[in-house]
Order: structure tokens, then C-alpha cells, then sequence
């Protein structure tokens, strides 16, 4: 059997609000396999997207295993970790964040960017392009290559962040509340967005939400309660 | 590659960054400005303190004077190698008469000098007007050189008044224009003097003919025992020719440029000059020399040819000296029989001119001195030497103190400047943390995250300081024009003349200055930016990401 995508073990993490210590995960294990597309269902506050950040590699856990396609994460150096995210993870958060400097087709190559050298890039640079200009033309987006964020609608933002996401074709698609900031409309043609590109190429996918029915979408829902994760 | 192009984006698409070069750029000129005005400044006067003495001055303790001063001068330079050259000098007072419309009379100081020992002793030759830089100037200049600046300053009167009077009809404001008016009128009567000058000069050969003939006319009819008529008729005219006499060199005259009544200001700061060489004035000379006696302060008085005219820069010796030849003024001064000078000038060797060197050759030139004096009989007996600082210590102090306040005005100045490019900086980089934690989400490193910033700080910081620099030495350069400009427009003269014993506000820049103040602006913003880009960059991406 091969390596599962993402595996944790046992994760803990808390943070202090002031004095308190506010304990978000405890102990908190799951199992993804490649090409799955797994939801994770929480009330605000549970810990979900507290989980999900770790398993990208965004935040550091306290105690616990995190081990990506075989490959234990804690134990990594700083520039490891900084690849890992670059190359096989895409994080699409809930509030976009774009950076406005760029119009859509350079969000989208960011990450591409970010992974070469500047000799790298000139030799990278086309394969690149086409890349993003075909993952936006996907999600509809062909029209807007040249516009900056500001002038694009919420979902069309989100999808552009979806685009950057999936650039470098990761091994892992993190979603975190991809339709919380969105009207439900938008937010079910997003998840549709991601159905579609699951069931095209098997990306492996974990999305948090906090709407069942939203989680419904996925093959698997996981429940996260009191900082701990349960399958029903 | 996401550094470099993401650095050339925040520089491109930005108002901000603009702003920030702009801010940059507008401390470091205002840094370029007062620095160097200041130091301007402070240096000027400094040079108005040393005035004309030499490095070091050698003094009688009276009026009465040095005796001897050629043989002293000659053993201080055979016995002290440190001194490059030394000139004997005689200051005096008098009156001076210039014959312009009725004759002006002036109260100035009487310099006997001897060319070209002056130009060895101090840069009395980079102010003039005729022998501007010459090596040897002299009080006999060459005739076709001091024609050809004569019509060069009337080519420029002449431009000045035609640009004037076209100008004149544009002016509707009826005082403006009356101001204007006077303004022309005084630059008539100026060529009129210029011409008078040059015709004097052209003329002299047939003017000392004219004198001589007039003269032999006037003894023969003495001898003859003609009628006082005749005579009264021979003497106005002899001395009608002898105000257009070009003088000899004994009883030549090199003119302050700032003596009033010499030369006009236009309100562009152009100088017109009324009286040129060939013009005539009368000096009369209060005799110092001659000692305390009921009739020791009847003045000498004499006719003499302007051939010069000096600038110094500072206006307390420009509108108050007069140099005439070193003997002529012993002889005015009686300080004749037996000869005598007031001062000595020292120039030492290149190098020696720091204070400390300099009172180590002058204990040299006073031991020097006692040998003379124990050699010779004639000797002087009491002479103070002092190096230029010593004999002016008490304008000096209160400068010392100025340098210190000028110093902390401009610390304090530039920590502001600094302080203001620090925050501007931090507040650039503080309001991106959130795109630093996309950045890092997207696999960015924390040295790559710094990198853009301190980049872009560093292009911004370069950018504005160019313009900075560029912008203060402009403003530096053209702080005189810009001032009169002000004064007239605005009726706001900050800078003026008589207080502050220059000509004009000094206008140069240090290359050095303005480089300490180009890179610390740099740097400044470099730190600015880097601390809250290193800060995020150290920050989890989520972290980053949830700032506020």
C-alpha cells in the first residue's frame, strides 16, 4: 500500500490569549489518502483551520507527528519546510489574499516564481504561463488574465487563489472556508470548481468548513470537536 | 526571481513609494542646504576674522611702526625654512573722493601694499578685477588688457540697460516702475564713467603732453609777469587736464569693490562697476606716522588712477579698503625717514597652516627676531608676533561657540531627517506583514521576504537621495538669485550684507558632505524597512497572515 498523502499523529497546539491558554488541538490524529478529497466539519472555534495550517506547514505544532507523503515534517529545516509549501502543498484561504500589486495571471504564477531563480525563470517562464493561463481558462477565468484583484468579485478572487494554488501542481490542495466569505450561490459554484478538478485529476483535497452541507461535496466528512477529530 | 520582480513592482505601482522617494529626497536636500550654508558660513567667517593678514602677522606695538622690517624679513627667511614668504604692510585711514556727479566722499582704510609680495602672502590676487589670478599683479597692469575689460563691462552695462528698459513697460505698479527708472538712470551714468574711464586711458599719452605744455605755458608766464587773468585762465585748465591724467605707478589705486558709491547691484545680482581704471579719485591720508604733535592730523592728500579693483567676498574689507603702492603710502603716512611699516605678513609652507603648526613657526620667527635684534642696532624693539587666530581671538571665540550651536542644530536636524525616513519605511513594510505571510504560504523564504524589502528600501532611498543631492546643490547654487529674488518679491531679506560682512550667502557644496548625507539617508531607510521585514519574515506564515 502506498504512503497516505497527509498523516498526523496525535497533534497538539495551543495558543494564549492574554493569560489564558487557549488549547485549540488535543491530540488530534487523521489520515488522507492520495486522490482523496476529504471535508473536515467544525463549529468556528473548533480548531479546524488551526489543523489545517499545520498540516500546510504554515504554523508549527506543539507536540505531535505530521508526515507528508512519507516525509516527517517536524523534523525538517526551515528551507525544507519553505519548499514543501512552494512545490507540494496549495493553501486556498478563505480570504483570498491576493497581493494587489499583481493582476490575476501574476497571482497565479507566483508560486512558479517563487520556486525559480532568476536564470531559472527564463527558461521556466513559458511552461509557466501556459500553465496558469490553462488552470484559469478552467475556472473560467480566461477573460481576466490582466486584471488586478480589486476589480474582480469575490468568487472570481477566490478562484484566481485556486489557480495559485494549483500551480506548481501540488500533492495537496488545502482549503480553508473556500465559501465562508462568499454568498452561497458563488460559494456552491467554488466548491463545484473543486469537485470538477477532483474528479478530472485526482488532486488529493482537504476542505474545512463549517457547513455540513457544504462537506458534503467531499467522499469523506470528518468531524473536529473539542480539539479532536472524529469519523461518523 | 519573485524578488527582484516583485521589488520593481512595489516601486512601479505604488503612490507610496513616491511618496517616500519624495520624502527622501526632500530631507536630504534640506540637509544639503543647511550643512553646507553653514559651513559656508562658518568658513567665511573664519576668512573675514583672517581678513588680510597673512598666517602669521608681526606688529609694532604703536603706530609708529617697524623699522628695518626688509633686513627682519630677510633674516626670518633665511633662518626659518617654514616660511614660504613674508611682505611688509601699512595700514592707514583716510578719506576717499570719488567723482561721481558731485564728488562722494568715503571714510576708508588705506592699505600700503607691495605687488607682487601681497599675492604671496594671501589670495589678495583672486579678487581682482583686471589681474583676476594673475601671479605677479602689479600697480602698472597692461594698457590693452584693461581696455579690454573696460568694454566688456560697458558691453554688459549696455546689455543690462537694454534689458531693463524693455522690461520697463511691462511694469505697471508706479512704484516698480519709478524704482526701475532710477535703476536706468544709474546705469547711464555708469557708461557715462566707464567712457570717461577708457577715454582717460586712450588719451594718456596726449593728456601728459597736453599737462607738460600747459605747465611750461603756465612758468613762462609767471616769468613773464603776466596778468593774474592769464594765470587763473593756465591753472583751470592745467587742472582740468589733470583730472584725465593717467597717473604713474607711484600714484595708482586698486579699489575695494564695495566701497559705496564704486558699483550698483541690479536686482539679479549683477554687479555694474562706475568707476573702471583711467577713472580718478583723491585720497586724503590721515598721516599715523608722524607722531603726537598739534599739527599731526593734517592729512596727506594725493591724486590718484584707479587701475584695479579687489573682492574678497567679505563686506568688511571690500567696502573699506583701498590698496595703494607700499611706498607711496610710507611716504603719505610719514612713515618715511626713517622707513617704516606697520605689519609684517608670513605665509608658511603648504601644510603648516593648521593652528598647532603655526604657533610652532611663529615661536621660530620670534626667536629669529631676538637674534636680529641683538645682531642690529636699528633693530625694532617691541614686536608682538601672533599667528592669525591669537592676534584675533576675540572674534574668534564667539565663533567657536557658533560652530557648536550650528553642530547640534544640524544633529539634531538629522536625526530628525533620519527618524522621519526610519518611520516612513517601517510604516511601508508594517502595513505589507500580511503579503510577507502570503509570501511565506506560498514557500517564500525569510531571507527572500527581506530581500524584496531591503531592496526596494534601498532603490527608494538611492532614488530620493539623488534627487536630494541634486536638488540641494541646485538650490545651494542658486541661493543668491533665489535670495533676491525673495527679498524683492516677497520683501523678506533674510540675508543682509552689512550684518553679515559677505557679498553674498555661500553657495558651495562639499562633495564630501553631500555624500555622508546621501549614504545616511540610505542607510537610514535600509534599517527602516529591514527591522519590520526581518521581524515578519521571522513570523509563522500564519502569523503573518492574521495580522491586523
Amino acid at each position: 500500500m502506498s504512503e497516505p498523502a497527509v498523516r498526523v499523529r496525535d497533534l497538539h497546539k495551543s495558543y494564549r490569549l492574554g493569560r489564558v491558554e487557549l488549547k485549540v488541538l488535543r491530540g488530534v490524529s487523521v489520515t488522507v489518502r492520495a486522490g482523496e478529497f476529504v471535508g473536515i466539519v467544525g463549529a468556528s472555534g473548533s480548531g479546524k483551520s488551526t489543523l489545517l495550517h499545520l498540516v500546510g506547514l504554515l504554523d508549527k505544532p506543539d507536540k505531535g507527528q505530521i508526515v507528508l507523503d512519507g516525509v516527517e515534517a517536524g523534523r525538517l529545516s526551515r528551507r525544507k519546510r519553505d519548499r514543501i509549501r512552494c512545490r507540494h502543498v496549495g493553501f486556498v484561504f478563505q480570504f483570498y489574499h491576493l497581493l494587489p500589486e499583481l493582476n490575476v495571471l501574476e497571482n497565479a504564477m507566483l508560486p512558479a516564481k517563487v520556486d525559480s531563480s532568476v536564470l531559472g525563470w527564463f527558461s521556466r517562464r513559458a511552461a509557466a504561463r501556459k500553465r496558469a493561463a490553462e488552470i484559469l481558462d478552467r475556472l473560467g477565468l480566461a477573460e481576466r488574465l490582466k486584471h488586478r484583484p480589486k476589480e474582480l468579485s469575490g468568487g472570481e478572487r477566490q478562484r484566481v487563489a485556486i489557480a495559485r494554488a494549483l500551480i506548481n501542481a501540488p500533492r495537496i490542495l488545502l482549503a480553508d472556508e473556500p465559501t465562508g466569505n462568499l454568498d452561497s450561490k458563488t460559494g456552491s459554484q467554488i466548491l463545484d470548481v473543486l469537485r470538477q478538478y477532483h474528479a478530472e485529476t485526482s488532486q488529493t483535497i482537504v476542505m474545512v468548513t463549517h457547513d455540513q452541507a457544504l462537506a458534503g461535496a467531499a467522499d469523506r466528512v470528518l468531524h473536529i470537536r473539542d480539539g479532536r477529530v472524529g469519523e461518523r | 526571481m519573485y524578488k527582484l520582480f516583485l521589488c520593481l513592482r512595489y516601486l512601479r505601482s505604488r503612490v507610496i513609494a513616491v511618496v517616500a522617494i519624495l520624502t527622501v529626497a526632500l530631507c536630504v536636500a534640506m540637509m544639503v542646504i543647511v550643512v553646507s550654508v553653514m559651513n559656508g558660513f562658518l568658513n567665511k567667517i573664519e576668512l573675514a576674522a583672517k581678513g588680510l593678514f597673512g598666517d602669521i602677522v608681526i606688529e609694532a606695538p604703536s603706530h609708529q611702526g617697524i623699522t628695518s622690517y626688509d633686513k627682519l624679513i630677510e633674516t626670518i627667511r633665511n633662518d626659518v625654512p617654514d616660511v614660504q614668504a613674508a611682505s611688509p604692510f601699512i595700514l592707514s585711514y583716510g578719506v576717499l573722493q570719488i567723482p561721481y556727479q558731485t564728488h562722494i566722499r568715503v571714510w576708508v582704510q588705506v592699505a600700503g601694499i607691495r605687488l607682487p609680495g601681497r599675492a604671496a602672502v594671501s589670495d589678495f590676487e583672486k579678487g581682482l578685477f583686471i589681474q583676476k589670478g594673475f601671479a605677479e599683479p602689479s600697480f602698472d597692469p597692461n594698457m590693452a588688457l584693461m581696455l579690454r575689460r573696460i568694454s566688456e563691462e560697458a558691453a554688459k552695462s549696455n546689455e543690462i540697460f537694454r534689458r531693463e528698459s524693455s522690461a520697463l513697460s511691462a511694469k505697471t505698479d508706479p512704484d516698480r516702475r519709478l524704482e526701475a527708472e532710477e535703476l536706468l538712470g544709474r546705469l547711464q551714468t555708469a557708461m557715462h564713467y566707464q567712457t570717461e574711464g577708457e577715454d582717460n586711458l586712450r588719451a594718456a599719452a596726449d593728456n601728459a603732453r597736453e599737462l607738460e605744455r600747459l605747465v611750461a605755458q603756465l612758468d613762462k608766464a609767471h616769468e613773464s609777469g603776466a596778468g593774474d587773468e592769464v594765470i587763473a585762465r593756465l591753472q583751470r585748465q592745467i587742472e582740468d587736464v589733470q583730472s584725465r591724467t593717467y597717473e604713474p605707478p607711484e600714484n595708482r589705486v586698486i579699489l575695494g569693490l564695495g566701497i559705496p558709491g564704486l558699483s550698483i547691484r541690479t536686482e539679479a545680482g549683477e554687479t555694474v562697476r562706475y568707476i573702471v581704471p583711467g577713472s580718478k579719485v583723491v585720497l586724503n591720508v590721515i598721516p599715523l606716522g608722524r607722531g603726537i604733535s598739534p599739527t599731526g592730523v593734517t592729512p596727506n592728500t594725493r591724486k590718484f588712477s584707479v587701475v584695479d579693483d579687489c573682492r574678497t567676498d567679505v563686506w568688511s574689507i571690500d567696502s573699506e579698503i583701498v590698496y595703494v603702492p607700499f611706498k607711496t603710502l610710507q611716504v603719505l603716512n610719514n612713515m618715511d625717514q626713517p622707513d617704516r611699516c606697520s605689519q609684517i605678513h608670513i605665509k608658511v609652507k603648504d601644510g603648516l597652516a593648521d593652528e598647532r603648526h603655526l604657533r610652532e613657526v611663529s615661536r621660530k620667527v620670534h626667536a629669529a627676531w631676538l637674534r636680529f635684534r641683538k645682531a642690529d642696532a636699528n633693530a625694532p624693539e617691541n614686536l608682538s608676533i601672533q599667528t592669525w587666530r591669537e592676534r584675533q581671538k576675540a572674534v574668534i571665540a564667539p565663533l567657536e561657540s557658533q560652530r557648536t550651536l550650528v553642530a547640534i542644530i544640524v544633529g539634531i536636524l538629522s536625526l530628525v531627517s533620519i527618524a522621519v525616513i526610519l518611520l516612513i519605511f517601517h510604516m511601508i513594510v508594517f502595513q505589507k506583514t500580511r503579503e510577507i505571510g502570503v509570501l511565506k504560504a506560498v514557500g517564500a523564504s525569510s531571507g527572500g521576504v527581506a530581500t524584496i524589502f531591503l531592496s526596494y528600501a534601498a532603490a527608494v532611498g538611492l532614488i530620493g537621495a539623488a534627487i536630494g543631492v541634486v536638488g540641494g546643490w541646485y538650490f545651494v547654487h542658486q541661493i543668491n538669485p533665489i535670495h533676491d529674488w525673495c527679498a524683492h518679491r516677497l520683501g523678506l531679506e533674510v540675508w543682509s550684507r552689512k550684518v553679515y560682512m559677505f557679498e553674498m550667502i555661500p553657495n558651495t557644496v562639499s562633495p564630501l558632505d553631500a555624500a555622508v548625507i546621501a549614504i545616511g539617508a540610505v542607510v537610514a531607510a535600509v534599517i527602516g524597512a529591514g527591522y519590520p521585514a526581518w521581524q515578519a519574515s521571522r513570523l509563522q506564515p500564519v502569523e503573518a497572515l492574521r495580522y491586523e
